[in-house]
């Protein structure tokens, strides 16, 4: 899934080369990023950021998390999100601009996954998320990682395998962040993993993607 | 005149003088005036735009231009926007979108979805040819009431009531063709690109308005909103690269 999301955007990136600014160019990638996805990953930064934030408990936190309505810290995280993603693609160079669209999705990803299995979950109802948890067993987790490595791997070798490398272990620090106020994950803080990590792999791209 | 009073004390958060005796069909025929208040929006933008270029840079000028527009307008069509995206991108049923939209809180899709627009109407502005800026920010407010005449006067209101029906009412064919007329005229200020700019305007909130049409049974005063929104900064980012292929 990834992978695909990052060969859009890079198709995107190339259709729009040459035809409008690169300024321009960056922020139709947030757009096209969120169109995608249907902003589901960065919902789920808005809510955990929401539910962090709230209450004394962890109970009163995982309410404020399921509550559609947005708070004040919740909105802050939303904007400088994506105002992060626009700085991210700006950033980008010519040389490792294709290998970082199609990484950073890809790494993203393969995080949820790690995170998936890595850590307890906080909601016993049966809800999509809570699915994907059951299903995200050890050989599960061993085939995607191993896929993603190998992808990796294609699209920017060794380097691209040290940054998938990173970005799991990075989305692993911040699944153990979330569980210092939370009893466990939910579907809302795997995409908030998901969200930070694509953000980083994008941030670092320029000094690790560079030939 | 009477209804290009309502058209600017409606889109335009400026002292306008108040007549009294405003009938909600004066709100539906105010419409035809849309394209001609938003380019006078647009002047305005532009015209601070153009004062400001030589003490300051361009990037700086165009943030100064987005939050202008927004606050001139008083928000309006960016909470439209923003409740359009909770509502549309919600995962519920269509009447239970229709009730997410109504809500004046936000949700994560609102929140995503102003921040984005945002960020698109500043790239591109940004990106504006210095020497047609002006142009731009003209072209940008009358095709993008323009739109939301079209979409007001050509799909179906989702509700009986509101203030998007109050416009739906009293709008029909006169209204479209007046608006279409002003836009038209308007947009040959741009040339060639500014013609194309408003074809590719009609195709997007067609677009848009069949979307929304999958989600709920009709368009709302959040959706002509958005539509606006949209359309402004469909406007400003094609401007550039029309310009450049196109005399």
């Amino acid at each position: 899934m990834g992978i695909l999301i990052g060969a859009v955007l890079a198709g995107v990136d190339l259709a729009l080369s040459g035809l409008v600014s690169d300024d321009a160019r960056s922020a139709l990638l947030v757009a096209t990023l969120v169109a995608l996805t249907g902003a589901l990953h960065l919902d789920g930064l808005i809510d955990t950021v929401d539910g962090l934030y709230a209450g004394p408990d962890a109970n009163a936190r995982l309410a404020a998390m399921r509550q559609s309505t947005a708070s004040g810290p919740g909105a802050v995280a939303g904007v400088l999100a994506v105002l992060a993603l626009y700085a991210a693609f700006s950033g980008l160079g010519q040389h490792e601009r294709v290998r970082a669209l199609m990484l950073a999705p890809l790494a993203s990803r393969t995080a949820i996954l790690l995170s998936y299995h890595l850590y307890p979950y906080a909601r016993v109802e049966p809800t999509i998320s809570r699915a994907l948890k059951d299903g995200a067993c050890r050989p599960r987790l061993m085939g995607g990682v191993a896929s993603a490595g190998l992808f990796a791997i294609a699209v920017a070798g060794a380097h691209g395998l040290a940054t998938l490398l990173l970005a799991l272990l990075l989305a692993a620090l911040i699944g153990r962040m979330i569980l210092t106020r939370l009893p466990g994950q939910t579907g809302d803080t795997h995409g908030a993993i998901a969200e930070i990590t694509q953000l980083a792999v994008l941030f670092v791209a320029p000094a690790l993607l560079a030939p | 005149m009477t209804e290009l009073v309502v058209a600017l004390q409606f889109l335009v958060r400026l002292p306008v003088p108040n007549r009294g005796d405003v009938t909600i069909a004066d709100f539906g025929r105010s419409m035809r005036w849309f394209p001609l208040v938003g380019a006078g929006i647009g002047l305005l933008v532009g015209a601070a735009d153009a004062l400001l270029a030589p003490v300051v840079p361009v990037q700086a000028r165009s943030v100064l231009a987005v939050i202008l527009l927004a606050a001139i307008t008083g928000a309006l069509h960016l909470d439209g926007l923003m409740d359009a995206c909770d509502g549309l991108f919600a995962f519920a049923t269509p009447e239970r979108r229709l009730e997410i939209m109504r809500d004046s809180r936000v949700g994560s899709f609102g929140i995503v979805g102003a921040a984005t627009i945002l960020l698109l109407k500043f790239a591109a502005l940004q990106s504006l040819p210095a020497d047609r800026r002006l142009v731009a920010f003209v072209l940008m407010g009358a095709i993008s009431r323009w739109a939301m005449v079209f979409a007001t006067t050509r799909f179906p209101a989702a509700r009986p009531d509101g203030l998007g029906h109050d416009f739906k009412e009293s709008a029909g064919g006169a209204e479209l063709a007046w608006a279409s007329g002003w836009a038209l005229a308007i947009a040959l200020f741009g040339g060639p690109s500014g013609l194309a700019a408003l074809v590719l305007a009609v195709l997007s909130t067609w677009l848009a308005a069949r979307y929304t049409m999958t989600k709920i049974p009709g368009l709302t005063g959040d959706v002509y909103g958005a539509i606006s929104e949209g359309t402004e900064a469909l406007v400003a980012l094609v401007l550039t690269p029309l310009w450049h292929a196109l005399p």
